[in-house]
């Protein structure tokens, strides 16, 4: 199929220009081309900007490998050809965006990426709902853009240039409160493309309505440009915002993970939940940039570049899992016909493929050790915890409140994740949907997923080498310092120059094992401090698992020996009924009603009673309780505005009453109204 | 010391608690009947169950997959790689004690409780989704009182590292009586009481399903499955005594030196150390009725503003 081949082609490109940018063997390309006006535009790919490109592409090529079997169901409904173009184009504009090197060439690719998003959003046009998903993103965006327009062009007034190489030549000449105004609009501007509070209302219709293929982009790649357009301005460009930026990223990015995963947890549609879920793990990438900007507006470099690492790593993680559940979810949709998890049930016995993919991306978003999420989850936290070096008391508090919202939602996240696997793919069927399901999507949806899911592994197998890998992609300054304060070179000859009694200790501990055979600089994660506390946080998941593996090989053994009788299955008892009804099942509403009764205050939901009463009037018989819960970014900042313009609208309206003396009225006034403000 | 001793040393830690771990659920079990003037079971009794349950046969429910019979040795792998990483009977770190810090063990705890959660629903029985809903409730709400606990420790030790924390935190031995010492161990152990399913969270001698939190899990386990569930979550109690009693209440007492004598008085001191503490978690549950379900959320909020108080005593002491 035309969507598989060219975008496996073009994203097999991509990767290769991301490994190229990323290892530094690229240079500038100008384009012989010039915008009326504008001057000329320039692309260059940095190493920073080729690690997102590469990350395009590692994310592209499973998904175009995927849309084979999955744009099947669109035959003889929509024109394919159509979201073919639409695709590429999305991907080769999203390349625009990370190689351009001046504000208007990135503005321009910009605005193709979010029109063809929009378009390929709205395919299935005949539905009303896709189509209004598709322009409630688009205008939210597009105010997104103008703001972040508004941070370019203050940015580039001392430069007198669009030139991103000379906005960040000439940054240090703004004036104190430039900067403040260029970081408050840059981080609300590309945080609504990013899905931050409390601006992303947008994101939770807008992903799940899309082809799963399209969702794994926009939550695992499009969130990523938002989040690249706020480090570019905040940190490439006018760096000298750290602390502002550092503030309001922690505290935004804090409340964006923990109201992301609240509402995660009590969805019950799969696809949105995974939306609700990419809130979350954007709202921690940023709370590790904000950790990460406090401490380098306090010069504290090293650990600044924990914190930009950590985010960058959590960002890495979360385009990897997240994608994979989404072509997961996208499975389970193209053959139950359903996305509600109550309806679902039973489906790992027919669906082994995707149960087992999915159940990798559940672990590791769940931050189960020794999967990916949890690398990049832990030292996000550990990062936090580094607070203890900064003097003053509000940051330590602030540090640590938090770090107590970013724990409840990793906690939270278990529980939602345990939720949708077990729901959706254990258990037996709730509903005939799920129970006339028979097989897994074809082969090529397989190979998709499982390539994602051998990436969430691998990832999460050898923690030290993608260390290494993001190091190398960290902007400015901080390139080579995450290396050095998170990954001590054991693996290296001689130590690296890490102290003799330290690499002795160490060595003993067996921290050296593997020494000239296994590449890289070492196998352990972790932050070495002064005399009293040499090493102050470590962790190394490739030893984890190797423990695990050795420990869960010594049971298997000893069950082997001292149990005598093989297992059998039988069936489930429930007082004498079979089979079971699925009415009898424990539902996922069920399941997350703790979620949804402890944190009622926060959801808010508008409940209404419907009493039938019995024939005699005194006893009542049935309630039904139907419960609505409005996404709070909507209540707070959608939903006014919206109303404020729509009351406005209608006052207008009354403006055009259809009499005509009254408009020769208003053109009369209008002309006194021009004659005397000329005249003053 | 050589990598082998230090290897060895650190597999006599995990074969110390995977051997004891039933001996100290069957002293709790004896004590709690105890205080009520009751005779109570033989503390071997667990050995004893042990035994029996994995003579026994297997049995699955027929919608059950791999997770469920994988579920059991995920739960005793939890507990037996935080063995591996935190100071059982040395006061100096062992073979691979840097694959993990007291944070990274929170999270590997996690590994056993998501796939059992997963598994009691994988059985097809309501009961066990029930459970595995209310598990993770505790689960939830006992996160973020875990990590303000790490806060207030990182701030005194400077490290999250369990070895230097022992060595750091009550250092010098006054600081005892600190605010911010006592209000972590006040936090931690309301935190272990919720973890290990105690009263008041959980009554762990229920019979009633309706009201069970942690046992509805695993009501549809049978045989050597059910065996090693129940090993594994003696184990896990353990290991969460072992980290109050050896790395927040009382780091005194273990060994110094690789050798002999210093490792058996070690174990005889950890020994004694865990028993006075199971004695004071009998006091706390032999006082308490159970708590209401939702009533669980205020129990952990109570322990969040302790371990809150403790993060602030230990920011403001000198």
């Amino acid at each position: 199929m035309s969507v598989a081949i060219g975008g496996s082609i073009l994203s097999c490109a991509i990767i290769a220009l991301g490994i190229s940018a990323l290892f530094g063997a690229l240079h500038a390309v100008v384009v012989p081309f010039s915008f009326p006006l504008l001057g000329q535009p320039h692309f260059e790919l940095t190493r920073f900007t080729g690690f997102l490109t590469l990350l395009l592409g590692v994310v592209a090529l499973p998904t175009s490998i995927y849309s084979a079997s999955y744009m099947r169901r669109y035959l003889g409904h929509y024109a394919i050809g159509g979201f073919t173009g639409g695709y590429l184009l999305l991907l080769l504009s999203m390349v625009g965006i990370f190689a351009a090197a001046d504000v208007v060439s990135f503005l321009v690719a910009w605005e193709i990426m979010t029109v063809a998003s929009c378009a390929l959003v709205s395919y299935e046009w005949r539905r009303l709902s896709r189509v209004r998903a598709a322009v409630a993103m688009l205008v939210m965006s597009e105010f997104g853009t103008l703001a972040a327009i508004l941070a370019f062009l203050l940015a580039a007034q001392p430069a007198h240039s669009l030139d991103f190489a000379s906005i960040e030549r000439h940054a240090h000449s703004l004036s104190p409160q430039a900067v403040d105004a260029i970081v408050a609009l840059s981080f609300f501007g590309f945080g609504v493309k990013a899905g931050l509070l409390p601006f992303n209302a947008w994101l939770p219709r807008a992903h799940p309505e899309a082809p799963a293929n399209l969702s794994a982009l926009l939550s695992a790649v499009i969130l990523n440009l938002g989040l690249y357009g706020i480090l570019l301005v905040n940190f490439v460009l006018v760096p000298q915002g750290a602390m502002l930026f550092g503030i309001l990223a922690l505290a935004v990015g804090s409340l964006s993970a923990i109201i992301g995963i609240l509402y995660a947890t009590i969805e019950d549609d799969l696809k949105r939940m995974l939306a609700y879920s990419s809130i979350e793990n954007i709202g921690i990438v940023v709370a590790a940039f904000g950790a990460g900007g406090i401490f380098f507006a306090l010069r504290r470099f090293d650990l600044a570049a924990l914190g930009f690492g950590a985010g960058l790593w959590h960002m890495l993680n979360h385009s990897l899992y997240k994608s994979l559940l989404f072509l997961g979810a996208g499975a389970i949709d193209a053959r139950a016909g359903t996305r509600r998890v109550n309806q679902l049930g039973g489906l790992a016995r027919v669906m082994p493929v995707t149960a087992l993919c999915f159940l990798i991306g559940s672990l590791a978003i769940a931050a189960v050790p020794p999967l990916n999420g949890f690398a990049s989850e832990w030292l996000t936290l550990e990062t936090l915890l580094r607070s203890a070096e900064l003097g003053p008391l509000a940051f330590k508090i602030g540090f640590v409140l938090a770090g107590a919202l970013l724990a409840l939602t990793a906690a939270l996240a278990v529980t939602c994740f345990v939720k949708n696997y077990a729901m959706t793919f254990l258990s037996s069927p709730r509903s005939a949907a799920a129970s006339g399901v028979r097989s897994d999507l074809s082969a090529a949806a397989g190979i998709g997923m499982a390539f994602l899911a051998a990436l969430c592994v691998l990832a999460g197998l050898f923690p030290a080498h993608v260390a290494q890998v993001v190091d190398v992609a960290l902007p400015g300054s901080l390139r080579g310092q995450l290396a050095q304060a998170l990954v001590p070179p054991f693996l290296v000859r001689g130590g690296g120059g890490l102290p003799s009694d330290f690499l002795r200790d160490f060595t003993a501990l067996g921290a050296g094992i593997g020494n000239g055979v296994i590449p890289g600089r070492g196998l352990v994660l972790l932050h070495r401090g002064a005399t009293a506390n040499p090493v102050v946080f470590a962790m190394s998941s490739t030893y984890l698992a190797a423990f695990s593996l050795i420990i869960l090989a010594f049971m298997a053994i000893a069950v082997r020996v001292l149990v005598r009788r093989r297992p059998r299955s039988a069936h489930v008892w429930a007082g004498g009924i079979e089979p079971i009804p699925p009415e009898f099942e424990y539902t996922a509403t069920g399941f997350s009603n703790p979620v949804r009764v402890i944190f009622d205050a926060i959801f808010h939901p508008r409940t209404t009673e419907n009493t039938r009463e019995a024939i005699d009037r005194h006893f009542r018989v049935a309630i039904t309780r139907d419960r609505e819960d409005v996404f709070v970014a909507d209540r707070i900042a959608t939903n006014p505005p919206s109303i404020a313009v729509r009351f406005a609208a209608n006052a207008i309206a009354r403006l055009h009453h259809g009499r005509l003396e009254g408009y020769v009225f208003y053109a009369l006034g209008a002309l006194v109204v021009a004659i005397v403000a000329i005249a003053l | 010391m050589t990598i082998a001793q230090s290897l060895g040393l650190n597999i006599l830690q995990l074969v110390f608690v995977v051997l004891l771990a039933p001996v100290f659920s069957g002293i709790v079990a004896r004590w709690r009947e105890n205080v009520q003037f009751k005779r109570g079971p033989s503390i071997w009794q667990p050995y004893r169950d042990l035994r029996k349950l994995l003579s026994k046969e297997d049995r699955y429910s027929e919608s059950a997959t791999w997770v469920a019979r994988f579920a059991p040795y995920a739960v005793c792998l939890s507990p037996m790689l935080v063995t591996l990483l935190i100071p059982v009977l040395t006061s100096f770190p062992l073979f691979g004690a840097f694959a993990g810090d007291m944070l990274a063990a929170g999270f590997i705890l996690a590994i056993g409780s998501f796939f059992l959660t997963v598994a009691a629903v994988d059985t097809g029985i309501p009961y066990g989704a029930m459970g595995a809903s209310r598990t993770r409730m505790v689960g939830f709400l006992a996160e973020p009182v875990l990590i303000v606990i790490l806060f207030a420790v990182s701030f005194v030790a400077n490290s999250t590292i369990p070895y230097i924390v022992q060595q750091q935190w009550v250092q010098p031995p006054a600081h005892f009586f600190s605010p911010a010492h006592v209000l972590v161990l006040v936090a931690f152990l309301m935190l272990i009481i919720a973890e290990t399913g105690r009263l008041p969270v959980d009554n762990p001698s229920g019979h009633f399903e309706l009201a069970m939190v942690d046992e509805s899990k695993v009501l549809d386990f049978s045989g050597p499955s059910y065996a090693l569930v129940k090993w594994g979550s003696s184990m896990k109690s353990v290991v969460l005594y072992v980290i109050f009693v050896n790395v927040l209440l009382a780091p005194w007492g273990l060994a110094g030196t690789p050798n002999a004598l210093a490792l058996g008085e070690a174990i005889a001191v950890v020994f004694v150390k865990i028993l006075v503490l199971l004695a004071l978690l009998i006091a706390v549950e032999a006082s308490l009725a159970k708590l209401r379900l939702f009533r669980i959320a205020e129990y952990l909020g109570a322990a969040f503003v302790v371990a809150v108080t403790a993060m602030i005593a230990a920011v403001l002491a000198p």
